[in-house]
Formats: structure tokens, sequence, C-alpha cells
């Protein structure tokens, strides 16, 4: 009796669970928060009026940095270059900004700068850091340059600056499946990575770019890559650059060039390229070197070519390495050793010592006269480097929250000399 | 939602004060331990929860602390209390509350990136009302079944990534979760 009675309430109980099922009912209220930034336009004649030397401004965004004699050009991704006195690395001193809208890379020969403005170039005479002078503008020589996100805006006029406003707004929350939800309809305009490493040239009138630089200057010719192709200035007269030619490079998502005697080095995400610039305005593909995709500034000296690939960023790839190559034959290079590294980024070598940005981990200094044995030197933690352009016994290092210049004239001891903030 | 609230925080209360009416009268204090797993029924999916009680009992009122894993949807450990009239000896129904936070049960910090670089949730409401009925099953131990409505809520927020220099877009959620359990457990 007992058990029968059990057995009805469970049943009713059941059918009672049964019943409730369709009452029930989940809630859920999905908000999307995103940053919604309005366009702020000038005309180009109001733009290219306001390329001047004005107030220092704090850097917030930094991106390709270039030193020139004792000054630091640093850019703030699409609003201009910070000019930074550099007289005494242990107190580098902002003190200039140049507006120039849309400007991501730069390069410089003797007293001219060489800048892009969105799709056009400017001349900009730099004799006097403090008072600049515009010379020229080259316009339509970048013709795949776009807006962020893939924005179309006014065509006939030039955006200046973004208002930034931030919009919260609710949304469906669709199966439920919070965690692999899609990305957004909008999101902010995001920076280009910050460039990194150069070679030393000591007494040339070509300034130090970065080894994620894309401009880069050999004697008086400015090379210029965007994602698919080669561009080519006679720079000859320095104040009136002349676009001469332009190659394709077939979609190989270019990403750094680097010079190094008469040869061009070109990062793509597939891997190197040289170029030989024997006859200027015509370089000419000599070879290249294939490695997964990734992201790979590169940088040469005489027998190598040294490589990074690092993961988790928009080049994608998994690797986090140093590729050496020897150079003996350009239309052969040859992969000599890899080594392992965190999530390195730009590298630049002098001498014997071989910097690398890796990351977290800060920067690394090697010891590179054996290719096959790379001593580490020295460490320096605490800061997320990008980029590092040793020069003249100071390595100038881009980190996330600065610039850090370190002394290596000593080997042994090579040590900060200062650091330059970014705005919080 | 507050009204449902409201509606379960006063009849605990009623079953607290009812309780410490009994308490004042009589003085047998037994400690008791309810340890159930269960079926939750809801608008989304099924799934399970286990859970212990631990109290003590007065005559027919029980009154105790409850912790579980309760995995429908998103996964988290309700911490509560847990109150109970008993109507009968040996074999007898029982009308229980319970009411705490519920926890998320974990969390993902934002160290790598991918379809979803992170997602951070804050404790919300855990609630189940409910009836139940027990048998003697051998001496001082019982077999407990339970039918009830419980409501559990969550909020958060998640950031999608698609590299680490990339700006994320973050969402913000506010999860009520609306379900039928159905326990079953035994009782010491």
């Amino acid at each position: 009796m007992k058990n029968s009675q059990l057995v009805f309430r469970s049943i009713t109980l059941f059918l009672i669970v049964i019943l409730f099922n369709g009452c029930v009912k989940d809630t859920c209220k999905k908000m999307y928060s995103y940053s919604f930034y309005q366009p702020v336009y000038k005309t180009a004649a109001e733009v290219r009026a306001n390329i001047k030397n004005s107030v220092p401004r704090e850097i917030e965004n930094a991106g390709k940095v270039y030193i020139k004699g004792n000054y630091i050009f640093l850019n703030e991704v699409d609003k201009g270059i910070h000019i930074i006195d550099n007289s005494n690395p242990s107190s580098p001193v902002n003190t200039a900004f140049i507006d120039i809208p849309g400007n991501l890379d730069l390069a410089v020969k003797g007293n001219s700068l060489y800048a892009d403005l969105y799709t056009d170039l400017v001349t900009i005479d730099i004799s006097d850091p403090l008072h600049v002078v515009t010379k020229k503008f080259n316009e339509g020589v970048f013709p795949y340059r776009a807006y962020a996100n893939g924005f179309s805006g006014d065509t006939s006029r030039i955006i200046v600056d973004w208002i930034k406003s931030d919009t919260m707004v609710e949304v469906s929350c669709g199966s439920g499946e919070i965690f692999f939800e899609k990305y957004g309809f909008f999101s902010a305009p995001q920076a280009n990575s910050v460039a990194a490493g150069g070679s030393k040239n000591s007494g040339s009138p070509i300034g130090q770019s970065g080894s994620m630089a894309r401009f880069t200057i050999v004697n008086n010719r400015m090379y210029t890559v965007s994602n698919t192709d080669l561009s080519v200035f006679d720079i000859a007269d320095a104040n009136n650059p002349v676009y001469t030619n332009a190659l394709s490079l077939n979609s190989w998502m270019v990403e750094t060039i680097f010079p190094f005697k008469n040869k061009l080095f070109i990062g793509t995400q597939a891997g190197m390229f040289t170029f030989n610039v024997n006859r200027p305005d015509h370089p000419e593909f000599e070879g290249q070197f294939e490695h997964v995709r990734s992201c790979d500034p590169v940088i040469a000296d005489d027998d190598y070519a040294y490589v990074t690939l690092s993961s988790g960023s928009t080049c994608q790839g998994f690797n986090n390495q140093l590729d050496i190559i020897k150079l003996n034959d350009f239309a052969d290079a040859q992969l000599i050793k890899t080594y392992q590294l965190t999530n390195p980024h730009g590298l630049s070598k002098d001498g014997n010592l071989l910097f690398i940005c890796d990351g977290t981990d800060g920067l690394k200094v090697f010891d590179a006269r054996n290719v096959n044995y790379l001593s580490q030197v020295k460490q320096f933690s605490g800061l997320e480097t990008y980029d590092v352009i040793a020069y003249n016994n100071i390595a100038l290092v881009v980190a996330k929250d600065g610039i850090y210049q370190y002394d290596y004239s000593n080997a042994n001891n090579i040590h900060l000399l200062s650091k330059t903030n970014f705005a919080d | 939602m507050l009204i449902k609230i409201k509606i379960i925080v006063s009849e605990i209360l009623i079953i607290l004060i009812a309780s410490s009416q009994v308490f004042a009268q009589q003085k047998s204090i037994k400690y008791h331990s309810i340890n159930s797993g269960g079926l939750i029924v809801g608008a989304k999916e099924n799934s399970v929860l286990f859970q212990t009680i631990n109290g003590i009992s007065l005559n027919t009122f029980y009154v105790g602390l409850g912790i579980g894993l309760d995995y429908y949807n998103y996964n988290t450990v309700p911490l509560f209390a847990d109150v109970r009239k008993t109507f009968g000896n040996l074999n007898a129904g029982f009308v229980y509350g319970d009411v705490g936070l519920n926890l998320p049960h974990k969390n993902k910090p934002g160290v790598d990136f991918g379809y979803v670089t992170s997602y951070d949730f804050k404790k919300g409401l855990y609630s189940d009302v409910g009836v139940g009925y027990k048998t003697k099953l051998i001496k001082k131990s019982f077999i407990v079944f339970t039918i009830g409505y419980s409501y559990k809520s969550l909020k958060g927020n998640a950031e999608n990534k698609s590299c680490p220099d990339c700006q994320g877009d973050v969402y913000h959620y506010d999860f009520g979760y609306h379900r039928i359990l159905f326990k079953t457990g035994m009782e010491f």
C-alpha cells in the first residue's frame, strides 16, 4: 500500500513538472557597449595650411618611429608626428607636434621629412625642426589607403579627427550561447601596430627607421610599400619627390621594408622577399624565403637576415620565434637557425648586439657573434615592447607605456637612460 | 522580479517566525543533513543540480544552510539558507524555501584572445520554494522528494577580441532563469 502510494505520488510530481515546463521562462537582457566615432572633416586646403609646428601633445597612440640627428620623430597614429628633442638621451624633451591627418609612416633624408597623409605624400622641410615648412604634396600616390573598418566618408574632404561617443544598446540574446557570440557591428578604429628596429648607418643623411617601417630610403630614392605594391620616389631633389614607379607585389600582404646596401628586404605575412635596386627606379626581385603566416619584421646585415615571427596579432599565426637566414645567395636564402621567443616584434642590430622586442617579456639583448649560438646578454623586463632602434650606442625602445632609451656603449653594462611616458 | 523576491522572502519569514514560536515552546534540537540531486526543467534546457543542506530541526521545523552545484546554462554555486515545515512524523509532506546567493562557478580572465577573450560574472540571487515528501528508509534516515520553483539570476560582462591590440566588443548580460526543480535525496 505504501509503495503504491509512493509510486502514485512520484508520478504525480513528474506530471506536475511536465505541466510546469511550459510555464517557466528564462529572461536575458544583453547590452552591447561600443564606441561610435564621428568623423571631423576639414578641406584639403585647411589641412595643408595646418601642417606646421604646434604645441607638443601627449603621446597617446604611438606608431612608427624615426631618428634623425638629435631628434626623434614619432608617429601619432592617424594624427601626425611628435618631434622629440633627444640632444640629451637622458632627458628627451617633447618639443612640438606636426598635424598630419591620416599619417602612419615617415622617412627622413637630409632636411626633408616625408609622411603619408592618407592617400597623399607630404614633404616637409625640417631644417629647423621647430619651424617646419611644407614643400610639396604628391596627391593620390597611396591609392589603397583606406579608413579604419572600411569607413567610407566624404571623399571631398579629409578626416582630421574622430569624436568618440560611448554608447550602450540592447541587443538580442540570440540563442543564449553567451560565450560564442559573434563580433559587434561596429568597433573603434584600431591603431596599427607600433613599428620596430633598424640598423646603423652612421654618418648618413638618412635617418634611422624601425624594422616595421613601410617607408625607407636608399640613396636618392624612397621606397614605400602598401599591402600589395612597392612604390618608388625619386628624391634627388629632396624637397621635390617625383613618383617614378610602382611594382605589384602580387598581394603578398606586405608589412615592412628594410634597406641594406643595394638591397630591399620586404617582410610579408608569407615570407621575406629581396629586391636589388641596382636600377633605382626599377627594383628587381631576387629571391624569397617563405615561412608560416605570421607578422615578420626583418632586418639584415652583410651575411644574414633576422626575421621575427609572432602570434596573437592581426597577422594570425602561432609561431613566436627568431629565424636567422643566410644571405650568401639571395636567390636561395637558407634558414640557419630558429630561436624560440615569447612574442617577438621589432628588432635591431648594431655590431654584435642584437636587440629584440619580445612583447611582455620586455627587451632582450643578444650577443650575435655566432648566429648558431646566440647568447642573451641582458633582459629588461617589466615593459611591453614593440619596437627598437639601436643607433649610436643608444637603443630607443617603443613600449606600450613609453619610450625607453638604453645606453649600450658597454655591452656588459647596458642600462636605462630615460623613459618618456605616454598618456594613460 | 522584485515582487517575486518579496514573495519568497515573505514566505521564508513567515516560516522562520512560526518556527521561532515553536522553539520557544519546545526545545528538542536535532542535527540533520539533507543531500540531494535532481533535475532542472527550464525553458532553455534540462539540466542537473546537486546540493547539501545541513541544519537543525525542532519538532516539525528545520533551518539549515546549503551549498550546491547548479548546471543550468551557466554553472553556478548556490549558497543559501533553507527552512522547511514538515507535516507529520515518519512519512510526511513538507514545504520548504531557499534563498541566497548564486555564485558564478568560473570566470575567465582576459589573458588570451579569440572568439571570447574574457568573461566576468557577478553573484546573483538564488531561490527555490516548493513542496516535498519524505519517507523513512532505515533508522533515522529518510528518502526525500521535492518539487519546487526556482529562480536564479546572474550578471556579467563578456569581451570579444580578435587580437591582443584590438579594441574588444563588450557585452553586458543580465540573466534570469525560472526553473522547476525536481530533487531526490537522503536525509540523515
